[in-house]
C-alpha cells in the first residue's frame, strides 16, 4: 500500500498535525497558568505608576472610562475621590508614546509620566524618560521615586482650564524643548494638552451625571 | 564520555561561538545590546528556548520524518518561544520586559536555535544535546553583554546602568544604534581572527578561517582568483 510509505502525503501531514495539536495543549496549559500572575504583574504595574503621579494619598484606583481619545481613571481614598488620571497618547518619532498625566480635585496636573515610548535613545527619549543617573559615585544612595525631567515637570502645577492651545516655543508657545528632539517634545506636550482639554470635557459629563 | 559533555558545554563560549564564529543571530546581537542589562536579558531568554528545543527535537528527531523536520522544528521551537514570553510577561521586572518585549517572539527566526537544531540536537543524544545548548546560550550571552558593555560605555560612560565617567553628560549616539554596532562587531571579529590566526602560526599550523569567513569560499568578488 502507498499509505504505508512513511514518506507519504497522509503521514507528513499526521505527523506535523499531531506535533502542532501536542505544542498547542502545552500553551493552552501554560497560558492558563500564568493567565494569573500576567494580569496581576499589568495592574501592579499600573498601580506603581500611578503613585508617581505626585497624587494625593490615595488606596485604589477605579476602572478605566474612555473618553474621546483618552481613558480617565478616578482614584479614592476610601470612598473620597481623591484625583484623577489621564492616559492618552500622540505620534512621536519612533511611533506612538503613550503619556499618563494626573490631576488633583481641582484640574491641577499633579505630575506627567510616560508609559510607552520608542524614541531615540539619547535624543527623544531624553524627553520621556525619568531617570536617576547613578555613577560610581552615588553607587548606594537610594534613587528618588520620581527622578526630575524638566521636559515633563513643566506641566506640574498648572491647571487644566488653561490648556487647549499649549504649544512648544519654536511654535510659539511657552513650553520649552528639548534640542533635536522638536519632534518628540511637540508630541508630548500635544499630548498633555488633548489629555488636559479632555479632561475638562470629561469633568463636567461625571459631575453632570452625578447631579442626576 | 565526561570530556565530550564538557566539550559540548564550552565549545560554544569560544571556539564555535554563536556570534563571533559561526556569525549567526545578528539580528539580536545588533538591535539588543544597547546596553548591557539588555544583552544579558536577551542572552538568557534565547539561553533557556535553545535548551528546551535542542532536548525536545533531539527526543523527537528519531522519528521526525525528514521532509517535515523544519516545520515540526519550527513548531517546537515557537512553542518554547511562547512559553518564555508568558513566564517573562508573568515574573520578570515590568522594564526589562519592556525592553525585550517585541524582541522575544524574534527568538523563533533566531537562526541559532533553528542551526543547533538541524546540526546539532538532530544528531546526538539529548543529554549532549543539554549541554550544546546551554553552551551555546552562554557564548550568546556572554558576547551580547560583552557588546552591551562596550556599546553602553562608549555611548555615555556607563555600565550596567552606573556612570562611571560623571562628566560625560553628552551620549555620543552612534555606538548605540545599530550602524555603530555593526563595526563594533567587525572590530571584535577582526581582533579573535588575529588571534586565531597568530595562535595558529606559532604552532606551525596552516591557518584556517571559519567556512564562513573564509574568502575562498566566496565567490562574490575577484579575490579569491589571486594566487
Amino acid at each position: 500500500m502507498k499509505l504505508r510509505n512513511k514518506d507519504s502525503m497522509p503521514v507528513l501531514g499526521g505527523f506535523l498535525g499531531a506535533v502542532a495539536l501536542l505544542a498547542a495543549a502545552v500553551l493552552a496549559m501554560v497560558s492558563q497558568l500564568t493567565a494569573q500572575p500576567i494580569k496581576a504583574a499589568q495592574e501592579r504595574n499600573r498601580q506603581q505608576i500611578f503613585h508617581r503621579l505626585g497624587l494625593p494619598e490615595f488606596d485604589r484606583a477605579g476602572v478605566g472610562e474612555e473618553s474621546g481619545e483618552v481613558m480617565f481613571f478616578t482614584v479614592f481614598k476610601g470612598n473620597e475621590k481623591v484625583g484623577f488620571v489621564g492616559q492618552g497618547s500622540a505620534a512621536g518619532y519612533g511611533g506612538a508614546i503613550e503619556v499618563l498625566t494626573g490631576f488633583d480635585r481641582n484640574g491641577k496636573i499633579t505630575g506627567v509620566q510616560i508609559l510607552r515610548h520608542r524614541e531615540t535613545p539619547g535624543l527623544g527619549a531624553n524627553v520621556c524618560e525619568r531617570k536617576f543617573q547613578r555613577t560610581i559615585f552615588n553607587l548606594t544612595a537610594r534613587a528618588p521615586e520620581v527622578p526630575a525631567n524638566k521636559m515633563l515637570d513643566q506641566f506640574t502645577g498648572k491647571n487644566a482650564s488653561e490648556s487647549g492651545n499649549w504649544q512648544v516655543a519654536k511654535d510659539g508657545g511657552k513650553f520649552e524643548y528639548l534640542t533635536g528632539a522638536t519632534v518628540t517634545s511637540r508630541a508630548v506636550i500635544g499630548a498633555v494638552d488633548d489629555i488636559a482639554a479632555g479632561f475638562l470635557v470629561w469633568r463636567k459629563k461625571i459631575e453632570g451625571e452625578g447631579r442626576k | 564520555m565526561k570530556t565530550s559533555l564538557f566539550g559540548d558545554l564550552i565549545k560554544g563560549i569560544w571556539k564555535e561561538n554563536p556570534v563571533l564564529v559561526l556569525l549567526l543571530g545578528t539580528c539580536p546581537t545588533l538591535a539588543l545590546t544597547s546596553s548591557a542589562i539588555n544583552g544579558l536579558g536577551m542572552g538568557i531568554a534565547t539561553t533557556c528556548v535553545l535548551t528546551g528545543s535542542n532536548l525536545v527535537i533531539s527526543l523527537i528527531a528519531a522519528i521526525t520524518p525528514k521532509k517535515i523536520r523544519i516545520p515540526v522544528y519550527i513548531v517546537v521551537i515557537a512553542a518554547f518561544v511562547t512559553v518564555v514570553d508568558l513566564l517573562m510577561q508573568a515574573y520578570a521586572p515590568a522594564s526589562l520586559y519592556e525592553a525585550l518585549g517585541i524582541f522575544i517572539p524574534l527568538i523563533v527566526v533566531n537562526c541559532i536555535v533553528l542551526g543547533r537544531a538541524e546540526a546539532f540536537a538532530s544528531k546526538h543524544s539529548p543529554l549532549r544535546s543539554i549541554f550544546d545548548g546551554i553552551g551555546m546560550g552562554l557564548g550568546f550571552t556572554l558576547t551580547l553583554t560583552m557588546l552591551g558593555v562596550i556599546r553602553e560605555f562608549l555611548t555615555g560612560g556607563a555600565v550596567f546602568g552606573v556612570k562611571l565617567i560623571p562628566a560625560w553628560t553628552t551620549d555620543f549616539l552612534l555606538p548605540g544604534a545599530a550602524p555603530g554596532a555593526f563595526i563594533i562587531v567587525g572590530c571584535i571579529l577582526a581582533v579573535k581572527n588575529y588571534f586565531n590566526r597568530r595562535a595558529a602560526i606559532r604552532s606551525g599550523m596552516l591557518y584556517v578561517p571559519p567556512q564562513g569567513l573564509n574568502c575562498r569560499n566566496c565567490g562574490i568578488c575577484r579575490i579569491s582568483d589571486d594566487k
